[in-house]
């Protein structure tokens, strides 16, 4: 999976309409609340069988940090 | 360790009771999610929250298990002096003291002879409540066992407290377990980990004054109108990591100890926490979701103790009633505790659930 793909997942998983980006940050989305987080990692888990703890998705602070955590699992 | 293996013991009827009074998550919008429809259809399409049956007034989960024991009692031909132990198993009792076990005994009119007490357990209360029954007739101190299992946590949630209020419904139940005449096998595994005793906590009402010396999760003592220490706290997401991490854990261990496949088992029932922590837990065992039934929260609420009986019930009946199945069922929740134990169920009495009509 790509960067792009992921970003098209994350998209989904937050049940959004509208476009999002790498450098947006998840405070301006409207619909990144605590169920966002939920559905984050059960996305990780399913994407990549790695479960994330609710904390490190605390500290992210723009969609690219989301990307981040699991950099090393996607395709350059 | 809490790991055992019973011979003598089988379940034969169960009965759900729920009240007929119910609320759609539609009907919270403005008081919980400030008018945002978006939000409450995310909430309908990836928790699975959508109705939930509440008691009106002073309705007690007592009062429910009451109607549901009595329906057993009155359908299942049996003399009711040979209950030896009646177990009411909640986290919202009648009373301090003394047990609801007992105020059911008197109220059912069950015999002199009958031992009578409460567990406090939540969510993987049903299955101490089999555990316990099971263990009591495989040591021939009893012959038969009600294990009367509900919980109204409607009543301690604060109904403006978005994290929790649109959760909860309210039921109770009633489990007969007696000796089996023939050997029936069924295997039990209970976990604690009581350092996370304050993930899901009513912090204020029992004899302990809550302090920050003694309750580590220091966002608890962030009160407001919305919620005070009186009211039900819940850590959802920490409740809905661990749940995904520890229950195929669980699961995996019940069918080590039974020395059988994940083909072996007919469903899986696990407690109805919501749609969306079952489904994750089945996909992380790669389990098929159709012999996972996950519809109770989104038809009656998450219902605490009561929620295993009730999909046996609501989802399953026509088999258990007709057929041999094979089960596991797997509580997990306040404790935090987990606990999981696989039998089987055949042509027991189950009917439809039944409905608490409101006083008029």
């Amino acid at each position: 999976m790509t960067k792009l793909e992921l970003l098209e997942e994350i998209k989904e998983t937050l049940q959004r309409d509208d476009e999002i980006s790498f450098d947006m940050k998840l405070e301006d989305i409207e619909e990144w609340d605590s169920l966002a987080r939920i559905a984050m990692i059960s996305l990780y888990d399913q994407l990549f069988e790695l479960l994330i703890t609710f904390d490190k998705l605390k500290k992210c602070k723009t969609v690219s940090d989301l990307v981040e955590l699991v950099s090393n699992k996607l395709d350059s | 360790m809490a790991k055992s293996v019973f011979t003598k013991a089988k379940i034969s009827g169960i009965v759900t009771c729920v009240p007929e009074n119910f609320r759609l998550l539609e009907d919270e919008v403005d008081i919980l999610y400030s008018g945002n429809i978006k939000q409450v259809n995310r909430i309908k399409k990836s928790i699975g929250l959508n109705k939930r049956h509440i008691v009106k007034g002073d309705v007690t989960t007592s009062d429910l298990c009451e109607v549901a024991a009595n329906k057993l009692l009155n359908e299942m031909d049996f003399d009711k002096s040979t209950i030896s132990a009646i177990i009411f198993v909640s986290q919202t009792p009648d009373y301090f003291q003394p047990a609801t076990a007992a105020y059911l005994h008197g109220k059912l009119a069950l015999s002199e002879t009958c031992s009578a007490f409460d567990v406090n357990q939540g969510c993987t209360g049903y299955i101490y409540g089999l555990w316990l029954a099971h263990m009591m007739i495989e040591t021939s101190s009893c012959e038969k066992v009600l294990v009367l299992a509900g919980d109204t946590l409607s009543r301690v949630v604060n109904p403006l407290d978005s994290t929790v209020a649109a959760l909860f419904g309210d039921a109770g139940t009633a489990t007969l377990i007696e000796k089996s005449n023939q050997k029936q096998d069924s295997y039990f595994t209970l976990h604690t980990n009581g350092l996370k005793f304050d993930t899901i906590i009513q912090p204020e009402g029992g004899f302990r004054t809550p302090t920050k010396k003694v309750i580590n999760d220091k966002r608890i003592f962030e009160i407001s109108d919305k919620r005070f220490l009186s009211d039900l706290y819940m850590d959802g997401a920490e409740v809905f990591n661990f749940s995904i991490e520890t229950e195929p854990k669980a699961i995996k261990e019940i069918l080590e100890m039974s020395n059988n496949t994940q083909e072996d088992i007919d469903y899986i029932v696990f407690h109805q926490a919501n749609k969306y922590i079952i489904s994750n837990i089945a996909r992380r065992l790669k389990f098929p979701l159709e012999k996972t039934p996950f519809e109770t929260t989104g038809k009656y609420g998450n219902q605490s103790s009561a929620s295993i009986p009730c999909t046996i019930c609501d989802a399953i009946n026509q088999d258990v009633a007709t057929k041999k199945v094979k089960l596991v069922l797997s509580g997990f929740g306040v404790g935090l505790s987990w606990a999981t134990c696989q039998l089987e169920l055949e042509k027991i009495y189950c009917p439809d659930v039944i409905f608490y009509k409101n006083e008029k």
